[in-house]
């Protein structure tokens, strides 16, 4: 199993198209981060975590946008030219699956380690900031809920017909420019825009950062759904 | 080649998908009369022309993009590329495949300005002109979809995947979409930046910048698609080989970097904006200290100045000679350093001390919008010297997402400082002058606020208008003017507008309605302290020249004031024809009245003019719009500038890149002015007991105030009030 993981990993990730995606990303981040992020968000300071929220929030459907690419890899024409030799190996289909999914987290992680190490270096150049563990919230009420739903959404997509996990692409995209209100925002781009505007100003001029408890909600209902979706597809492989 | 071209045309026109393209980029125009307005709609020939077409262009653009990437895709989609190498070189036919795409793209363009030529003419009526409506067509929207056809086609040819050829495409379209390039002219390809056009004056100056990108860009996307062209897959090889191979014959590469070069060159030398600060900012100090600007003590004085200044509509430039004549007892006795600083677009071409021509420098910095060239005049005696200099007037960057650059075109002339003349240290200039302007025909001229009336006519159908100007500076406004002179509060006011208004002025009557205000604004706050032997002159300029403005005896304002959709719907909102009262008023807070001069803080006169309109507005249309339009967008300004992270903490502004900077410092520096000096006068208001006794401070502040150079502060306000500078603090809710 080792193997097949180092397999996909170097058929994945070490191509042009990754490296490509990934410069797409770095240099969409840095232009959120010194065009959006620069002026703070909702008033707030640009290092505080409703702007950092933001800044994630905003770069993370490019990032969902290359996840998706990636795993249109899986169900590709010469994917499938290839699959009755793969499905006559011993391998478990099921862990098979899972490997695959276990690449494609990581090529998430290592855009997501990107984009934050860029926002690091931004900070600190630009603000002298340090305190980074007050990003630890935002980092997992935005990044993790996202992937996980798009994820799972997209592999279950592609299971059906490679077309869906195609439409999906757009679907995303399309979800980014709506400007989806409140804390239903998949995103949650909007949210950490105009939620801290109905908080009190503390000692400092900015309000504190606490979520509220419909926005959790939605975080933990993307997990979830993002979750079945996956376990959905992947259940289908089984039967 | 021939056949094939005509075979692939034929092929593409009878294609299903180039018949949905098609279709689709006849619609999209549609979506400038509403959804997608770039410019803004109040202007007649924005809502019929301009948007139509920047919509068209963009929402166009991309319909090309899929219709070339599938049809370049579509060989290898089918896997019949091999046959088809067989029988063309796959050079020639991606260079046919280009050829039919274009030609199909300037068809569906000249139908789209057919289909839209009726409803165009019927709504714009007299301000309709079909060469500009055309030309905007096929300068705009016609190069941005060849643009994009050979972009998309330049990264299937090098990527051969389609997705990741949309992919580049998208990177590249998210660029020029984005907020960060958006008061840019340059880097948007993909949607040309156009602010505006003008119903009654010329409309050339965004169309010559629009043309100018769209040429650029052909240059880059052409250059980009030659170099595609040697990745073309060759014999079944792979990328490298193909590309090797292409490096072989000398024409690709040749024709790439020459066009690669020719766009860079373009973007580089454009003389349209400058390369200055992104930041207006106070840089007089760098003035006297490099130039010598404004230390007149050791100058050299000048008996007489004439300066001729030849305009060429055709290119927009100048040609300017400035003769200066020193005074007998001082000629020859000074040989030190002078400075001319002159629009950073034009080029001295020679200075001469008498018949000697004298060295010069000219550095490559913009201060303001100027460039500065030193000379030394020569030794010994000298009693003439003459600067001639020829350009094209370019814009400031820090106004370029504006509209305030000077102009020179067949309908239009504007010219401000440093665009109209040159500014000289060393010499002080008389406190008037001759100017000799060479104008087209159709122009009347207005120079330093008053009309010129005497001019030769020449035998190119150019006149040159010649008589004597005060001042030391210079602004010019040439149009195709008209003039109604009406008595309003006991003054004579000459009001000057372009022929193409002359409907719009009647119909609405508007000499009644400036006569309302100049009344209203007599009996609240007194008569004007005018008693200058002219009459108040009121001049329309074109919306390429922004907004309003006045000064001592005049007012001047952009043409938006008077369209036929503002003046249709005047319960829109203080917006609109509320800055033309905005730009009278300034004749009682600034102008000929009181001066309380300029700051970055709130008190300058626009506190005080904008107090004054809101008062004007609420007895005109009432309260409640008063407070909806007035009050509570000052107040929404000032809780959002309070709330700003940068304005409570201002260290950090320092950190920031100078464009922010220049951004933020803008944006609280309006929010003073326009909003938190209103809404601190109008505390001050309730604090002395009214507007009644508000109105007898103002018309005290007016009858008391003497006009002998001073300013009047914040403090003489608080002073009349009877208030301290704490009492205006603002707290929520006052």
């Amino acid at each position: 199993l080792t193997r097949i993981f180092k397999y996909e990993l170097k058929r994945l990730l070490l191509n042009r198209f990754y490296i490509g995606l990934l410069v797409i990303n770095g240099l969409f981040a840095w232009y959120i981060l010194t065009s959006d992020t620069i002026a703070g968000a909702a008033y707030t300071a640009p290092f505080s975590p409703w702007s950092f929220g933001s800044y994630l929030a905003s770069v993370m459907p490019m990032i969902i946008l290359a996840v998706l690419f990636l795993l249109t890899f899986f169900y590709s024409k010469n994917e499938k030219l290839v699959k009755t030799l793969i499905s006559a190996t011993p391998v478990n289909s099921v862990h098979y699956s899972l490997i695959r999914m276990a690449v494609i987290t990581l090529g998430f992680i290592f855009l997501c380690a990107l984009i934050i190490g860029m926002s690091v270096y931004f900070y600190v150049v630009f603000f002298n900031f340090s305190k980074f563990s007050v990003f630890i919230v935002p980092v997992l009420v935005t990044v993790l809920p996202c992937f996980v739903f798009f994820a799972g959404a997209g592999y279950c997509a592609g299971r059906i017909h490679l077309w869906f996990l195609y439409a999906l692409i757009p679907v995303s995209l399309l979800i980014n420019f709506l400007h989806i209100p409140g804390a239903f925002d998949v995103f949650g781009k909007e949210y950490f825009l105009n939620f801290p505007l109905t908080l009190p100003a503390e000692t400092n001029g900015e309000p504190l950062f606490v979520l509220s408890a419909l926005f959790i909600f939605w975080r933990v209902f993307y997990f979830t759904a993002g979750a079945l979706m996956f376990m959905y597809g992947v259940f289908r492989i089984k039967t | 080649m021939n056949s094939l071209y005509r075979v692939e045309l034929r092929r593409l026109a009878l294609s299903k998908y180039s018949w949905i393209a098609a279709s689709l980029c006849l619609c999209a125009p549609l979506l400038g009369y509403s959804m997608y307005q770039m410019s803004s709609a109040t202007i007649t020939t924005n809502q019929y022309i301009v948007n139509p077409v920047l919509a068209g262009s963009t929402i166009g653009a991309l319909l090309w993009t899929l219709l070339a990437l599938l049809e370049t895709d579509r060989v290898y989609r089918a896997k019949t590329d091999v046959l088809m190498d067989a029988v063309a070189s796959p050079v020639i036919m991606a260079l046919v495949r280009i050829a039919a795409l274009v030609t199909l793209a300037a068809v569906v363009c000249a139908i789209c300005v057919l289909v839209y030529l009726p409803y165009t003419i019927v709504k714009m009526d007299y301000l309709f002109d079909f060469g500009l409506y055309a030309v905007t067509f096929f300068t705009v929207m016609l190069p941005t979809w060849w643009v994009s056809i050979l972009l998309s086609c330049a990264f299937y040819q090098i990527t051969r995947r389609i997705e990741l050829a949309g992919l580049l495409y998208g990177a590249c379209a998210y660029i020029s979409v984005s907020r960060f390039v958006a008061g840019d002219f340059f880097p948007r390809w993909l949607n040309p930046l156009i602010n505006t056009y003008s119903d009654g004056f010329s409309s050339l100056y965004f169309l010559r910048i629009a043309f100018y990108t769209r040429v650029l860009w052909l240059c880059l996307s052409g250059g980009a698609y030659a170099l595609s062209l040697m990745c073309v897959y060759r014999y079944q090889r792979n990328l490298m080989f193909s590309i090797l191979r292409g490096l072989k014959k000398k024409t690709l590469p040749a024709v790439s970097t020459a066009l690669l070069a020719a766009g860079v060159l373009l973007w580089s030398r454009q003389p349209f904006v400058d390369h200055g600060p992104a930041e207006w900012g106070d840089r007089d100090d760098e003035l006297h200290e490099k130039y010598g600007y404004g230390n007149s003590d050791n100058d050299t004085t000048a008996s007489a100045f004439t300066y001729r200044l030849t305009t060429k509509p055709a290119t927009g430039r100048l040609h300017g000679i400035a003769e200066y004549t020193i005074s007998p007892s001082q000629s020859g006795s000074d040989s030190s350093r002078k400075s001319v600083g002159l629009n950073w677009g034009y080029t001295i071409k020679r200075i001469v001390c008498d018949e000697k021509e004298v060295n010069f420098e000219t550095t490559k910095d913009v201060l303001y919008d100027m460039r500065w060239t030193t000379f030394m005049p020569p030794q010994g005696e000298w009693k003439t010297l003459t600067i001639e200099f020829e350009g094209y007037p370019g814009m400031l960057r820090c106004f370029a997402p504006y509209t305030w650059g000077s102009e020179v075109t067949r309908d239009y002339v504007c010219l401000n400082n440093a665009s109209a003349m040159p500014r000289l240290t060393g010499i002080t200039a008389p406190q008037s002058f001759t100017l000799e302007l060479v104008l087209p025909g159709n122009l009347v001229p207005i120079a330093n606020h008053r009309f010129m009336t005497d001019f030769i006519e020449n035998a190119n159908s150019t006149k040159t208008w010649e008589g004597a100007v005060s001042g030391r500076s210079l602004w010019i406004t040439a149009a195709d003017y008209m003039m109604d002179t009406f008595n309003a509060a006991s003054m004579d006011i000459d009001f000057v507008y372009s022929k193409k208004y002359e409907k719009v002025i009647k119909e609405h009557n508007i000499l009644g309605a400036l006569a309302d205000v100049f009344n209203w604004c007599t009996d609240r706050l007194g008569k004007l302290s005018w008693a200058g032997d002219r009459n108040l002159l009121m001049v329309q300029r074109s919306e390429i020249s922004g907004g309003g403005n006045a000064g001592e005896g005049w007012v001047e304002w952009g043409e938006y004031v008077f369209t036929p959709f503002n003046l249709n719907d005047p319960l829109k909102g203080a917006s609109a024809a509320e800055v033309f009262v905005h730009e009278m008023v300034h004749q009682w807070w600034g102008g000929l009245g009181v001066l309380c001069g300029w700051s970055e803080g709130p008190w300058t006169d626009e506190g005080l003019t904008v107090y004054t309109t809101y008062r004007l507005m609420k007895d005109k249309y009432g309260e409640e719009y008063a407070k909806k339009y007035y009050i509570d967008v000052w107040q929404d300004a000032v809780d959002k500038q309070e709330r700003s992270f940068y304005y409570r903490n201002p260290e950090y502004l320092d950190r920031l890149p100078e464009r922010y900077r220049a951004e933020m410092n803008y944006g609280y520096m309006e929010t003073n002015h326009y909003c938190r000096m209103p809404l601190m006068i109008l505390k001050a208001e309730r604090l002395v007991g009214g507007e009644e006794k508000m109105d007898t401070i103002l018309r005290a502040i007016q009858s008391e105030y003497e006009r002998d150079g001073h300013f009047f502060t914040l403090q003489d306000f608080l002073d009349y009030c009877g208030l301290t500078e704490e009492d205006l603090i603002l707290d929520k809710n006052f």
